[in-house]
């Protein structure tokens, strides 16, 4: 049994010049129109408990397929089954009442995604609690800030406590705290398996919740798999279609609109025995070899090595002059490695990424990443990183007897 | 999908959906009134000036006249009121029917709900707000020693009245999801409508050559049926089963355009 099942969905949109055409349509019966294809045989099921990740570029379908996910959208052919109580976060907030209190909005909104009144009734204060807006839920929604409005609008979809839980890109908005509190709601909602389906332009997000992942490419299924390898193989065709085999190198010279003055040829994790990695361990020992190249007479410059999120996100970065090594001599074919003797970074998908500048760490000349890379952890722990910490709980106050 | 199960549909849906359908009804009759000083007194003044406006035309500088034997008054005042207080209901729902789901493209495209209960709000919200007036219209009446035994059959004409115009706003409302210049059209139909109906005059001063004409024209079984059992004390059943013709008429029509069409709402919104 899935809770989600796509059979051969499509949807075509007619798009008319103007107007008038839709109307010389239905009357002459003769087509006026273009067809677009949004959505070209997209087939995938979900299991229960299970969570999805859509990736894609803009206009590759996620939206027009979360909205038949969501029952707004009909498809032109196919067939979607779901089973359960399902919630859809297309857009936070849609149909708030901007001259109504938030107390007032939550009662149509929690309406809309189907509590009855003693539902709601039940959980409003848990709705606000959550939202954190105890102090102007009685205002008009109108005087919110963004925000405050976001909050709002997550904090009643979570409270439905659907079955299945259908999420676009709504979380990019908010702060980074409320983010996070958002996430840990949805793991927990994960942990007590519910299924989620999740859209999103953050692939941090789709590698922390989802076990499998679709990317979509022009309406179609390009890939659809364990989320490590579709993420990886996403990231490596953004990058402008760079293979992440072996022994491929970057990208060619011939493809390089100009020679960089030193090229970074490779970036690759091994391990202490020179082992290539794929996955590591927190706290293994990680070597981060970078491979150069100088074609002409040697040239002085630093080096620099970071670790950073799929995303873009910096964790960490060194160089060669921050480190206080005198400026290398690049020449011919080199290897540089940066010894990691034990990474503190918390699970997730990462990828390191090394420049070349010049003598005085001024100017690029030259940038490489590595392929993505797992990092699995056995601590529990939130955040980027695990930080050696204890507890020191509050005594129990003595009650006298 | 065949047509029994379509009219289900609208029965069932307001009550399988109840608490979203008043909550639609609670925030469509608080929104018309957020950040207006005068709430809903203003739905009660609208019609009092218009009022105010007729008598004086018609009944101070016309002169018009009432028979009793033909009208059952012969106080404009009285008979004006018994055919416009419904009609105020029915303009109110036509003209924001073009709105029902054009205003609302974000909650369509966003949330999947039953989208039927939007248009049985826009019949609602008019209807319940101007039933105020009407209330009063018929405090008045009773005073004045109107009362008869007749009106019971007010609440059929009302529900008839109401399901008429539940399918032109189906209609209305869906329509204008295809083609926007509906909202222009409404307008200047419903202003051109009003006088082409026995409202500010009775249909005897209609010269007899034309009278059939205003027959034809589908809010007058209901307008008169409205005079007939307020003011004549009688229902004539030609003029119910012509109204329960048109009812049908335009309910039927309304959910089969909207039972096609609804599902090319949220491509074309």
């Amino acid at each position: 049994m899935y809770a989600v099942q796509a059979e051969k969905l499509s949807k075509r949109y007619r798009v008319y010049h103007r107007p008038f055409d839709r109307f010389k349509e239905a009357i002459t019966r003769r087509p006026c129109h273009q067809v677009v294809r949004a959505l070209d045989d997209v087939s995938f099921q979900v299991p229960f408990g299970d969570t999805l990740g859509i990736i894609g570029e803009n206009g590759a379908g996620k939206s027009t397929l979360l909205k038949i996910m969501a029952g707004t959208l009909t498809p032109t052919s196919g067939k979607m089954v779901k089973r359960g109580r399902a919630a859809a976060l297309l857009e936070l907030g849609s149909g708030f009442h901007p001259e109504f209190t938030g107390r007032e909005n939550i009662y149509l909104n929690a309406a809309l995604l189907g509590l009855s009144e003693r539902e709601i009734k039940e959980r409003e204060e848990a709705i606000i609690e959550f939202a954190e807006l105890k102090d102007v839920i009685d205002r008009p929604v109108k005087t919110y800030s963004t925000g405050m409005y976001l909050r709002l609008g997550f904090s009643i979809a979570i409270s439905v406590n659907p079955e299945l839980l259908i999420v676009d890109e709504a979380l990019s908005v908010g702060d980074h705290r409320f983010q996070q509190k958002c996430v840990d709601r949805m793991i927990g909602f994960r942990n007590s398996n519910k299924t989620i389906i999740i859209c999103t332009h953050s692939l941090y997000l789709i590698n922390e919740l989802c076990a499998m992942t679709i990317w979509l490419r022009k309406g179609r299924v390009c890939r659809f798999g364990k989320t490590p390898k579709v993420v990886s193989e996403y990231l490596a065709y953004l990058d402008g279609g760079a293979e992440t085999d072996d022994d491929t190198t970057g990208s060619s010279p011939a493809d390089m609109p100009y020679l960089p003055e030193v090229m970074i040829e490779d970036v690759r994790l091994l391990d202490e025995k020179g082992k290539r990695l794929e996955q590591v361990r927190q706290f293994q020992t990680v070597i981060i070899r970078v491979k150069t190249r100088r074609t002409g007479p040697p040239l002085k410059g630093h080096l620099a090595v970071g670790l950073g999120q799929p995303d873009g996100q910096q964790i960490f970065e060194t160089t060669t002059k921050i480190s206080g090594l005198e400026p290398m001599e690049f020449a011919g074919e080199q290897v540089t490695e940066l010894v990691i003797p034990s990474i503190p970074i918390s699970g997730g998908h990462y990828l390191a990424r090394a420049k070349v500048g010049d003598e005085h760490a001024l100017r690029a000349i030259d940038e490489l990443k590595s392929a993505p890379f797992l990092i699995e952890s056995d601590h529990p722990e939130l955040g980027i990183m695990w930080i050696k910490h204890y507890w020191r709980p509050p005594e129990v106050p003595k009650i006298p007897a | 999908m065949n047509i029994f199960s379509l009219i289900r549909g609208w029965v069932e849906i307001p009550f399988r959906f109840r608490t979203l359908f008043w909550g639609f009804v609670r925030n469509d009759i608080r929104g018309r009134f957020a950040g207006s000083i005068g709430g809903f007194v203003w739905s009660l003044l609208t019609p009092l000036a218009n009022l105010l406006m007729y008598i004086f035309v018609f009944s101070v500088v016309l002169k018009m006249r009432l028979k009793p034997m033909e009208t059952g008054t012969d106080s404009f005042a009285v008979y004006f009121l018994a055919g416009f207080l419904p009609w105020t209901a029915f303009v109110e729902a036509l003209n924001n029917a073009t709105d029902i789901f054009l205003g609302r493209v974000n909650l369509i495209t966003k949330v999947a709900f039953p989208l039927e209960l939007l248009p049985l709000t826009g019949i609602i919200v008019p209807f319940s707000l101007n039933a105020l007036g009407f209330v009063m219209y018929l405090v008045y009446l009773i005073f004045k020693g109107y009362f008869h035994l007749a009106w019971l059959w007010l609440p059929v004409v009302v529900v008839v009245h109401m399901v008429f115009s539940l399918g032109l706003v189906i209609l209305i409302s869906s329509l204008s999801v295809f083609l926007r210049d509906i909202k222009q059209f409404i307008g200047v139909a419903l202003s051109l409508w009003f006088f082409l109906t026995p409202i500010i005059y009775p249909l005897s001063m209609v010269p007899e050559k034309m009278r059939w004409i205003m027959k034809l024209n589908p809010m007058y079984p209901f307008i008169e049926l409205y005079h007939q059992v307020l003011l004549h004390h009688a229902i004539t059943w030609e003029l119910l089963g012509h109204s329960l013709g048109l009812a049908a008429i335009s309910f039927i029509g309304g959910v089969l355009f909207f039972g096609r069409s609804k599902y090319a709402f949220a491509d074309v919104l």
